[in-house]
């Protein structure tokens, strides 16, 4: 065994979209200790709550992440309804169901774009951004943007989709189904992936109990862990759901529960289509917040988030606080990375899905 | 979604969070807010998707047990506070207690003043080039020898205008 030496891993790494630095400890090829250390892309968003007023922080908090963007506006537009007492219309919740699940097929599509091109498959790379584009399309014909959506407000959407446009996204994303049986089954079968990926980064139920990961990276393990299955918001709940697992908890697993939960959401997306209730998609809102305070989460494509919201009875709330599954998840990655090649560092890292900028809000 | 906030003495906490591990929680998140007595820590946990919250203030100068010992993914949270606010916590576990370097900030401890939500929403102060943001002030540029004197400056909006 020769001595130890520290390998400085980032911010900047061609596998990183985003910077975190980890300080590796090794011995040999193999990492003894991962040190993280984040920031680069702080923001200081949660604290920007007490110079907004609550309405216009949605804009804000969709701004927290590229990615995930709806996911956060509907956070915190859910947090602000359960503190003001507000019930939206059934239209909205199904509407908002909708957007979030195609948020979710956008988030991992580029996982898995980044993910392929990370393994040396830039083919693979480019197959699996061609096909999120079409998902990108269906965002900006719905509500006028790419990335941000702005169409969650407190109190409901800002925009209805008509049941034209609504049977129209349903086709487009049954024809997508075919193109990602395509990439999986490269993801799913390519020796070389498998070679990469299969019993890299194991981490085991317990393990994954005891170090509260969430998201596809608990699931990968075996652990139930989605709030959708809680989730009185969305429409989850009539619609029914059921978690996709797998039990191997490497690296592949995490990569074939996001392949197999891209057929999961095209699913909830035609239940929502298929049951969407008629009706209004917004209540008012009147007044300020009261003098209370708030917990809520919603199922973000990389696992539970959770939205706190401090009214004090003023136009501005008093603490806004989002903890996100990148910041639940970077225990796992730094018990994952103890004992790892250093060569598989990356597929460890790329494989929790990393969200830096959520993270660090 | 219900919400439950239980109130508690700092020196009860880790005795509660170990109770909770016994029972099968796991740990949500630790919040930490600046409230006028010190800081409002929340610690969550969540069994079956109902969110229980214990409620603990420390005072300004007061410190906090590390709960490492019960969660020991608590560490992420307990540096995160220890970095942003300032907030002392005593007994992290050793291999994860980053000593104020988690967090890579050019200012320290940047959320350790107390928050002023009460106060009427001011104008945030932009840095951009001169003449653009809500309140950018624009100073004239001393004119160098063998140059033209600058332009006049734009006007800065006034405050209320141009910015939410």
């Amino acid at each position: 065994m020769g001595k130890s030496t520290i390998i400085p891993f980032g911010p900047q790494h061609p596998v990183l979209p985003e910077p975190i630095h980890l300080d590796l400890e090794l011995k040999d090829e193999k990492v003894v200790k991962a040190i993280p250390s984040i920031g680069y892309v702080h923001r200081g968003l949660e604290k920007l709550v007490e110079k907004r007023g609550f309405q216009e922080y949605v804009y804000v908090a969709e701004r927290v992440c590229g990615i995930c963007s709806f996911g956060h506006g509907w956070g915190y537009s859910k947090a602000v309804e359960g503190l003001m007492e507000i019930e939206i219309p059934k239209r909205a919740e199904y509407l908002r169901t909708i957007w979030h699940e195609i948020s979710r097929l956008h988030s991992h599509l580029l996982w898995a774009g980044l993910g392929a091109d990370a393994l040396g498959f830039e083919s693979l790379f480019m197959q699996c951004w061609r096909i999120r584009e079409t998902i990108l399309d269906i965002i900006e014909q719905t509500t006028g943007g790419r990335v941000i959506f702005s169409v969650c407000k407190v109190g409901g959407v800002r925009r209805d989709i008509s049941d034209n446009d609504l049977k129209e996204i349903v086709k487009r994303i049954e024809k997508l189904k075919k193109e990602i049986d395509g990439i999986a089954a490269i993801f799913l079968n390519d020796e070389t992936i498998h070679s990469r990926l299969k019993g890299v980064g194991v981490v085991s139920y317990d393990d994954i109990v005891a170090l509260g990961a969430v998201g596809p990276t608990a699931r990968a393990s075996g652990v139930p862990q989605d709030y959708r299955l809680g989730d009185e918001g969305g429409a989850y709940k009539d619609l029914g759901f059921t978690p996709v697992l797998a039990t191997e908890g490497d690296c592949f697993a995490r990569a074939k529960v996001r392949l197999l939960e891209l057929y999961q959401s095209i699913d909830i997306i035609k239940g929502c289509v298929e049951n969407m209730p008629a009706g209004d998609i917004a209540v008012p809102v009147k007044g300020f917040p009261p003098a209370a305070e708030y917990f809520t989460r919603v199922e973000q494509p990389r696992g539970e988030a959770v939205y706190y919201v401090k009214g004090n009875k003023t136009k501005n709330l008093e603490r806004f606080r989002l903890r996100t599954p990148t910041n639940a998840n970077i225990a796992v990655l730094v018990k994952m990375l103890q004992g790892c090649d250093l060569a598989d560092v990356p597929n460890i890292i790329l494989t929790i899905d990393p969200c830096i900028s959520c993270c660090e809000r | 979604m219900k919400q439950i906030f239980i109130q508690t003495e700092p020196a009860d906490l880790l005795g509660k969070a170990a109770q909770y591990k016994k029972d099968g929680y796991r740990m949500v998140q630790i919040l930490c807010t600046r409230v006028p007595e010190g800081y409002e820590l929340t610690y969550s946990f969540d069994k079956d998707y109902v969110m229980e919250n214990l409620r603990v203030i420390v005072p300004l100068d007061g410190s906090v047990m590390s709960v490492t010992s019960q969660y020991w993914y608590a560490f992420v949270w307990e540096n995160e506070i220890h970095d942003l606010f300032g907030l002392k916590v005593e007994f992290i576990a050793p291999e994860v207690d980053y000593g104020g370097k988690f967090f890579q900030l050019v200012k320290p401890m940047p959320w350790h003043e107390l928050s002023n939500a009460k106060q009427p929403a001011a104008a945030v102060k932009v840095n951009l080039r001169p003449g653009m943001g809500v309140d950018a002030t624009v100073k004239p540029a001393a004119a160098q020898p063998g140059t033209a004197a600058p332009k006049p400056a734009a006007p800065a909006a006034k405050p209320g205008e141009g910015g939410k």
